[in-house]
């Protein structure tokens, strides 16, 4: 989905040079609404936050040509902590949610967003600062 | 269109009839009850085997959805949700053309465009669900050398936002999630 959306943007920009800014604050909307859900602590929510949570690593591939790596860490970084399970909260779903957000982490350390010296100081920098 | 599946073919009174339908599908589906022989009749299952053709009347509908009635659009689109996959996988560019061109004409509901937009990438990257994921390249293909809808994101985005904003559908909610996902790095 994220690749027709960049795709058709990519168009839209070439035919009528619409700037990357209408796309960005789209976006944005859209991570603060998923962020929103991960917030929820509705228990019928715990589903979607665990698949959020494990597809959410490809998304940021498909986004790095529409926001800088210092942009994408801070959205990975709001998207892993707006889950946090509270101390009496902590069952086995919550664990899963746990575990998934270590999985997001893992998967960020090893994806495009450390290939190299630069690029993973700031990610590991937005990374820090939110845990 | 005759959907696959099972007809009665009555045998008709020649006499009575006159001159015969120019179409074979005139004595599949019209109402000539009154030529009919009581009780003489043939059983004739149908089952079309295509690479280029479809029998399922909302796929077909949905592929010539230009010839569709503006009030009856919503039904095709509800239809197709129940659309094989063997079926959408074999008109995969043709379904994704079809359903962008519907996106793109405003006349038409955008989420329950979308919804199908989201069950057909779904059934290419559910990996629990589908058994079509090896189909992921196809749509790699069609993205880089098909795909030509300058305002789909616009569409796109603004489905999206009021599907996560609907709480209360948390089986939409998770489809949006997996299909958001292709080509997984973090493996």
């Amino acid at each position: 989905m994220l690749k027709f959306i960049i795709s058709s943007w990519e168009q839209s920009m070439a035919q009528s040079g619409q700037p990357v800014e209408l796309l960005k604050r789209d976006l944005h909307r859209l991570f603060q609404a998923i962020t929103s859900i991960m917030r929820n602590d509705t228990p019928t929510l715990i589903g979607v936050q665990s698949v959020a949570l494990k597809n959410f690593p490809s998304w940021l591939s498909v986004l790095d040509k529409v926001f800088t790596v210092k942009e994408l860490s801070e959205i990975a970084a709001n998207m892993i902590n707006a889950v946090r399970p509270s101390g009496t909260d902590i069952d086995n779903k919550r664990k899963v949610i746990s575990v998934e957000q270590m999985g997001v982490i893992l998967a960020m350390v090893r994806g495009p967003l450390f290939v190299n010296k630069g690029t993973s100081c700031q990610a590991s920098l937005s990374l820090s600062r939110s845990s | 269109m005759i959907a696959d599946g099972q007809y009665t073919i009555a045998f008709f009174n020649k006499e009575k009839l006159g001159k015969p339908g120019e179409e074979a599908s005139f004595y599949l589906t019209s109402d000539i009850k009154p030529f009919v022989r009581k009780g003489d009749s043939v059983v004739v299952s149908t089952l079309l085997c295509s690479t280029q053709l479809t029998q399922t009347d909302a796929m077909y509908s949905l592929l010539n959805w230009r010839k569709v009635p503006p009030e009856s659009m919503q039904v095709v689109l509800d239809k197709f949700l129940f659309v094989t996959s063997f079926e959408i996988i074999k008109f995969l560019r043709e379904t994704f053309d079809a359903l962008f061109a519907i996106s793109e004409s405003s006349t038409h509901g955008s989420l329950s465009v979308y919804n199908a937009i989201v069950h057909v990438i779904g059934i290419l990257v559910d990996e629990r669900a589908s058994v079509f994921t090896n189909f992921q390249p196809v749509l790699d293909a069609y993205l880089e050398h098909h795909f030509k809808v300058s305002k789909a994101h616009e569409t796109l985005l603004n489905a999206l936002f009021k599907q996560l904003q609907d709480i209360s559908n948390v089986s939409r909610i998770i489809s949006t999630f997996k299909v958001a996902r292709l080509h997984p790095w973090h493996r």
